[in-house]
């Protein structure tokens, strides 16, 4: 089959449009103006009377932009690094899927975060924006964001997880759709010495990671490490496969291997990072109809970033961000295909290879003026300049290779109207070489009702475009076909959220939302032909309210408790989507012991019934889960020891598509130990 | 109908994001960075620590020691940070080399009780709070400001307590504490500060 590239005429457009030199002559004029920044003084804080420091407001980071959680112009949570230890996450999937509204999904290969009741098995998290220190990670072949074992980044090395709810693609562009989440790593300084880890726990699973960080006289901050995992994995039982010929449906194939490394170092605004990483995963649930228990069947996820970033922002009046990357990912995918005839098998490997590798450029201004209106312009640019997916075992069904270059500019601007009253909006421009051009507008009112109280009406739009792989792949139309036309599907959302600090240092949120999703892409069978092929069909309607209140009581109890009530509909039949929990309650507690060196941690999480692609009911579930850890010899040391779904319950996840499984069976009662030593 | 949207569709958007970006532009270049110079006024934000670290800085210039003290003596004046290397480094990073009445400003990390009387200012984080009524305990009747963030800090002994309010740094002096540590604190330092225990009538 041949593709049409939608090559516009290059005789219509001016030159600079039609070879697409423009956006590198902007990134490179604006790049030379950091080094004119760059070499300004800034204010210091020494420099301040002691009146004016005490009006100096204490910032948390959110994203681009750094500002108090009760200003930002979103629904936020942040998960540090101390909660993180405190209740043992060892995935990123675990720490979003503590965190209000967010449930995740685990089909034994990949994880799927659900947010908003919106949880898309099969769609690879590409309705999610994933982002390492400010730069995007998701790739350029299925859009897609690792939030499992496929992160690229070792848990031990997250200060902490911003996660922005609602649609952001008046900055973020494609595929900030449900959410934007920011993983922001340690710095040399804070790791300062060498760290090992080693790990074990159930299902066969051991792990070592070695961590040295360090930061010299002069201001240079230096961070590198190591980390591999490998598991044997669980050993599962599916009853559609229970046959005498299939192992009696025992597959003991969901082994995991996981490396990864990490640098990053800076000097004064200049950061440098590159983080490599590679995950192995064996396929127990015999997916897309290959042979049952199979061992050869598994997935290969590779990812590569190396990332130049200057960052002179924080308390300035002029804010610069500069940054250049270099991106690849590469898939594999083996799957054992049964080719044979009855009573005759031939069992043969099909691949499916994917490499992406792509630069990436981004320039942000941001100004503050001094009655604290804030204005922020900022251009991106990818260039796409390798998208190349096949698939073939005894012959080629798939050979494609692309390249698409994507920009987009954008403007977001808050200002202060009054005492209480702040506006924040913002635009974002996309340009993308043979699809639509987007315009993403978002509107925020925030209402400071008091010092500690505020309420935001948020109103905004997001859109995702096609990825290469909904666009390009196909069997070499055996089963599935490529489409001859795919747009971008879009969000429109309204949300009222209410935050509130009261006295006693605890936190009080609530939100109620209403998300309208319009031609979204699903893989459906073109009855012209029989075909599976991607197509923008359905809308869909969600809305919900959440409520959380966290803080820390006495004694140092901390507490997170956050309850979530949410509808999706089919906006044309009204049925509930699958995969959408109507309720999702956590509790979080930590709990210090002898004067903080012992901390436990406990949580509960409970997720309401869920339907299965087949329109039958898959049981609600109360999760629970106990953590330990110590400092030992002085915090030279210090032990960690998870106790996870301790009470066994036995729970399983739809299935998407690809499975015959209606219901994917998850975890049952495991442990995990592990001991750090710093020298 | 897949053709015609791919045509229009584009071309009918494509003076809107042409003239955005241009204006975009334009508003960048008009406000070039290099010609703006920042204006100490504009600091409204800044990260916790370093806010925190300048109220050290400013808390060396209005407090006053007492003359005949060891500690007076000496090149420069030392800030101890108990026990937390990187927020030592964070400290440093802000307020060390400079000047208090002509003497530089040396920061270090402080991790053995014994070796205290070292320092005039000894900055004890929220990060080391188990040994908080040793160290308050060590360092009671001498020469030496205690400033640091546990809640019950002041209510120990300790002299200054930094907490944040309403995402703003304030503090609370232990009037009572100064006094006996032999340290005198500025009006001016008094007169923003929470204050907590009243000074012993012997003590000025």
């Amino acid at each position: 089959m041949t593709k049409s590239k939608h090559q516009r005429p290059a005789g219509s457009l001016p030159w600079w449009r039609a070879t697409g030199v423009w956006p590198y002559w902007t990134m490179a004029a604006m790049l030379l103006s950091t080094v004119a920044v760059a070499a300004h003084g800034a204010p210091e804080l020494t420099d301040l009377s002691l009146d004016e420091l005490l009006g100096v407001e204490v910032v948390f980071s959110a994203s681009k932009y750094e500002q108090h959680p009760l200003d930002a112009p979103a629904s936020v949570s942040i998960v540090t690094r101390e909660e993180i230890e405190a209740h043992g996450y060892r995935t990123l999937a675990e720490i979003l899927g503590a965190t209000r509204g967010i449930f995740t999904t685990y089909d034994r290969t990949y994880h799927y975060a659900g947010i908003r009741g919106f949880g898309r098995p099969g769609d690879y998290n590409s309705r999610l924006l994933l982002l390492v220190d400010g730069a995007r990670l998701n790739d350029n072949i299925y859009e897609s964001a690792g939030i499992g074992g496929d992160f690229p980044v070792d848990i031990d090395l997250i200060e902490r997880v911003e996660i922005v709810r609602g649609p952001s693609s008046s900055i973020y562009g494609t595929s900030a759709l449900f959410g934007v989440v920011n993983v922001v790593t340690r710095t040399g300084e804070s790791v300062d010495g060498l760290e090992v880890s080693i790990g074990t726990g159930s299902f066969d699973t051991q792990s070592a990671d070695l961590r040295y960080g360090m930061v010299s006289d002069n201001g240079v901050e230096l961070l590198a490490s190591a980390s591999i995992l490998d598991s044997g994995g669980q050993r599962l039982y599916f009853s559609e496969f229970d046959s005498p010929e299939s192992d009696d449906g025992i597959a003991d194939i969901d082994d995991e291997k996981i490396t990864s490394f990490f640098v990053s170092s800076s000097y004064r605004d200049l950061e440098f990072e590159a983080f490599s990483s590679r995950r192995e995963k064996g396929i127990p649930t015999a997916s897309w109809e290959t042979e049952f228990a199979d061992p050869r069947t598994r997935s290969f996820d590779d990812q590569d970033r190396l990332t130049l970033t200057f960052d002179r922002s924080g308390d300035r009046a002029w804010g610069l961000l500069a940054r250049a990357s270099y991106n690849r990912y590469a898939y594999v995918g083996d799957y054992a295909f049964d080719y044979g005839e009855e009573d005759e098998p031939y069992v043969v490997v099909n691949r499916d290879d994917a490499l992406g590798e792509w630069w990436g450029g981004e320039l942000q201004l941001k100004r503050r003026l001094p009655a604290g209106h804030t204005v922020l312009l900022g251009t991106e640019l990818r260039d796409n300049f390798r998208q190349n997916q096949s698939n073939f075992d005894e012959e080629i069904y798939l050979d494609e290779r692309n390249s698409t270059v994507t920009w987009g500019a954008y403007a977001q601007g808050e200002f202060l109207l009054g005492q209480k009253l702040r506006v924040n909006g913002g635009l974002r421009y996309d340009n993308y070489q043979d699809l639509d051009s987007r315009l993403s507008p978002r509107l925020a009112l925030i209402y400071r009702s008091s010092e500690s109280s505020s309420w935001k009406l948020l109103a905004g739009t997001a859109f995702r475009a096609p990825s290469a792989y909904e666009r390009y792949y196909h069997d070499g139309e055996y089963t599935s076909k490529a489409p001859t036309s795919l747009e971008s599907e879009t969000i429109e959302t309204l949300e009222l959220v209410w935050e509130r600090e009261l006295a006693s240092g605890w936190k009080l949120a609530a939100s109620l939302y209403d998300y309208d999703l319009r031609d979204l892409i699903n893989y459906t069978t073109d009855p012209a032909d029989e075909l599976l092929v991607f197509s923008n069909l359905n809308r869909a309607e969600a809305n919900g309210v959440e409520v959380e209140l966290a803080g820390t009581l006495r004694g140092g109890i901390g507490g997170r408790f956050s309850y979530s009530r949410q509808r999706v509909k089919d906006g044309v039949s009204g049925e509930t989507l699958s995969n959408t929990p109507e309720h999702l309650a956590k509790v979080l507690l930590t709990r210090p012991i002898s004067s903080e060196r012992i901390r436990v941690g406990a949580q509960l999480d409970y997720m309401s019934t869920r339907r299965a692609l087949d329109g039958t009911i898959v049981d609600d579930h109360l999760v629970t889960n106990f953590t330990l850890a110590s400092d030992l010899w002085d915090e030279r040391g210090r032990v960690t020891m998870g106790l996870f779904n301790l009470f066994d319950e036995s729970f399983g996840d739809p299935g998407s598509e690809e499975h015959e499984q209606r219901m994917i069976p998850q975890n049952g009662r495991s442990w995990w130990l592990e001991l750090s030593w710093r020298f | 109908m897949h053709g015609i949207m791919q045509t229009e569709g584009p071309s009918h958007r494509r003076p809107i994001g042409t003239k955005l970006l241009a204006t975009l532009l334009l508003c960048a270049a008009s406000h070039s960075p290099a010609i703006a110079l920042p204006d100490p006024e504009d600091v409204r934000e800044a990260p916790e620590h370093a806010v925190k670290a300048a109220f050290l800085y400013n808390f060396a210039q209005l407090v006053e020691w007492p003359s005949d003290s060891a500690q007076q003596r000496g090149e420069s004046l030392r800030v101890g940070v108990w026990s937390d290397k990187e927020r030592s480094r964070q400290v440093a990073r802000v307020i060390s080399g400079k000047q208090v009445d002509g003497r530089p400003i040396e920061v270090r990390v402080m991790d053995d009780v014994e070796a205290l009387t070292d320092c005039q200012i000894l900055f004890i984080p929220a990060s080391a709070p188990k040994q908080l009524a040793t160290i308050l305990a060590a360092v009671r009747d001498l020469p030496i400001l205690t400033v640091g963030e546990a809640e019950s800090f002041s209510a120990m002994g300790g002299i200054i307590r930094l907490k944040i309010v309403e995402s703003r740094v304030r503090f609370e002096i232990n009037l009572e504490s100064a006094g006996r540590s032999g340290l005198t604190v500025s009006s001016k330092l008094l007169r923003v500060a929470e204050v907590v225990g009243l000074p012993n009538e012997g003590s000025r």
